[in-house]
């Protein structure tokens, strides 16, 4: 089986490889580099978007969740494809008419950009690589699994792919990597679906009947399995709902299409392709606690992340049969692919902020030829590679899953509140802006280290996903920031931003 | 405005493009913004609304949540799975009405409003 995965592994290795070396020729200037030429197309962007939200986690993980906890995983597959119908009607026009590259590009429009940039370079790399760092280590654990190697290699492999990715071909290889990974991860998707249903008659009622008279899951379809707490439920869900439009790797996305009309499309386009897939995650999950038992699953992985996979080998005719071992080799090699795909996205955003909001806007004052921005990018693209590959190595003994909770919050927490403030609040001053973003971060970090996912039992924060009290205090701390401080410029240059963010009045 | 008191003046933007005093004053532009923002903001509000249902269905009214209503299915189940095709009708209708109603007017403020480049 280890085999048959890496050669599927290899070939599609290859197919990436390709698509970078096409960018890399591709690739003239820093528009090429950062908004892949602008030339992606509206369901391009949608499928690229959906990728990033099809990752391990959604794939392996919320399947996990349900096969061992119930229904209440779904939540994640419900908000993560909700939540771009509030990117839809809230940000996205509103962004694509406004910036350039960087979601930075539209608070710093306002306000003083000395001070925003930095601050939103730094918060920018701190939630990409927050985010960078539990993916890789799962990458690595997940190579231990299924290919037989040891955790290190795998994060070293990850690492270096993503690297070479973001290096030479830029946004263009993270968008079309990104898309071919969708598309296998859709088509295999489907492919378990209904193999898995077929067991049943393709009758969800058989399906649910033999979920309820399976010893250990009779309450699987009841909400309250995984989600003790009730307050929890309500912040996860609201955080999840409203923090994607505050996620600068998705945000970053909506410049690489040629207009306003394709960004609202494409908003649309990656409800379509998450709803497509979001809507099976319950089949993969009870399917695999029904066909493969949770005590198999657990037996070899007690984290659930190999429910999918052993779900696809039963379903393909079991162990030892060709369509069973084919079937997973594929499903696993398709989840490896999904973590390089997302990593890259990250790191093209992290490197990014460095390279564009730091140092083109702030250190060059905006005065660089399109060779060395690119050269710029690249080299950062390859220090935040080996960061992200060291500190990965250095925590990969540690279980690191709360770090994903950790970034989500620090993102909603610092950067929504600006974001929103910037584009339709007039009062909004840059000490504002600055205590709002300074203050998120700082209190994401110290909610979720003081709460259950990092203290355990004895947390001093009841919430493991902080969203519903800090995302409230991130939008007062700016609100009283900016009410106790003057901006006459910001409150000026409002007018502008809010002709070029409602009409796409001189957008790019 | 030429001084750049405080690096404002982003490079990364050409910032005069357009007359932008007179565009916000317009009745044009506050057409868009009452357009674009009557259907925003019920949207977001009933948006709100759905999953604060489905929060409260699942965590305190969960005799009403596992009642089953078709066969197997319970209501938690069912009103999950509709929430995907009545958020998705939303973001398409939100589409259609901003294509129709709203765009055709920024265009109009693009054209009276913006500088052509360079000039």
């Amino acid at each position: 089986m280890e085999n048959l995965a890496i050669y599927i592994f290899l070939v599609l290795i290859t197919v990436t490889l390709i698509i970078t070396y096409v960018s890399a020729r591709l690739m003239k200037t820093a528009t090429d580099y950062y908004a892949a030429g602008r030339k992606i197309k509206g369901w391009q962007n949608g499928l690229a978007i959906a990728g990033e939200f099809m990752a391990s986690a959604a794939f392996l993980g919320i399947a996990g969740i349900i096969a061992f906890s119930g229904i209440d995983g779904q939540i994640f597959s419900i908000c993560w494809f909700a939540s771009y119908l509030v990117v839809l009607l809230l940000v996205a026009e509103a962004i694509r008419n406004s910036g350039k590259f960087t979601f930075a590009d539209v608070i710093s429009y306002r306000l003083n950009s000395h001070v925003m940039r930095p601050i939103a370079a730094i918060t920018t790399f701190v939630v990409c690589i927050t985010y960078l760092i539990p993916q890789m280590v799962a990458a690595g654990a997940l190579a231990k699994l299924l290919f037989g190697i040891s955790t290190t290699w795998g994060i070293v492999i990850v690492g270096v792919l993503m690297v070479i990715y973001i290096a030479f071909g830029g946004m263009v290889a993270a968008t079309w990597i990104q898309i071919v990974k969708a598309v296998l991860l859709l088509s295999g998707a489907y492919v378990l679906a209904i193999a898995v249903m077929a067991q049943f008659n393709f009758s969800i009622n058989d399906f649910f009947g033999a979920v309820m008279n399976t010893k250990g899951l009779e309450h699987h379809l009841e909400p309250g399995g995984w989600l003790k707490n009730p307050w929890e439920r309500y912040s996860l869900g609201f955080s999840l709902l409203f923090g994607t439009a505050a996620l600068p790797h998705v945000l970053m996305r909506f410049y690489t299409v040629p207009s306003k009309n394709h960004a609202q499309s494409s908003a649309l386009w990656t409800m379509t392709f998450m709803g497509m897939f979001h809507i099976l995650t319950f089949i993969f999950g009870l399917g695999a606690a029904v066909l493969v038992g949770n005590s198999v699953i657990k037996s070899l992985d007690p984290g659930g992340n190999l429910a999918v996979p052993l779900l696809a080998r039963i379903v393909g005719g079991g162990a030892g049969t060709f369509g069973g071992e084919f079937l997973m080799a594929f499903i696993i090699t398709v989840a490896f692919i999904t973590i390089i795909a997302a990593v890259s996205g990250l790191c093209i955003a992290a490197s990014s902020a460095f390279s564009y909001d730091f140092w083109f806007n702030v250190v060059k004052k905006g005065q660089q030829s399109q060779k060395d921005q690119m050269n710029t990018a690249r080299i950062s693209a390859l220090i935040i590679g080996s960061l992200a590959i060291l500190f990965s190595l250095s925590v990969q003994r540690q279980n690191v899953a709360y770090l994903s909770g950790l970034a989500f919050a620090m993102a909603a927490t610092a950067h929504l509140p600006t974001i929103i403030f910037s584009l339709y609040w007039k009062k909004l001053t840059t000490t504002g802006a600055v205590i709002g973003m300074l203050g998120g971060v700082l209190i994401g970090i110290v909610l979720v280290l003081t709460g259950p996912q990092f203290m355990g039992k004895k947390a001093l924060f009841p919430l493991a996903n902080p969203g519903i009290v800090s995302i409230p205090i991130g939008f007062l701390l700016t609100y009283f920031g900016s009410i106790f401080t003057k901006d006459s410029e910001a409150a000026h240059k409002y007018v502008e931003l809010s002709v070029r963010s409602q009409s796409g009045l001189g957008a790019e | 405005m030429e001084e750049k008191v405080d690096g404002r003046w982003d490079k990364a933007f050409e910032t005069e493009k357009g007359h932008w005093q007179e565009a916000y004053d317009s009745d044009l532009y506050k057409k868009v913004v009452r357009r674009r923002f009557g259907f925003v903001i019920p949207a977001i509000v009933m948006f709100c609304l759905l999953f604060f249902i489905l929060f409260t269905l699942q965590q305190f009214l969960r005799v009403l949540a596992n009642t089953m209503v078709i066969g197997n299915m319970n209501v938690n189940f069912v009103y999950t799975m509709l929430l995907f095709p009545v958020l998705w009708l939303t973001g398409l209708i939100f589409l259609r009405y901003v294509r129709k109603n709203v765009y055709p007017l920024e265009e109009e403020i693009i054209n009276k409003y913006g500088k052509k480049r360079g000039a």
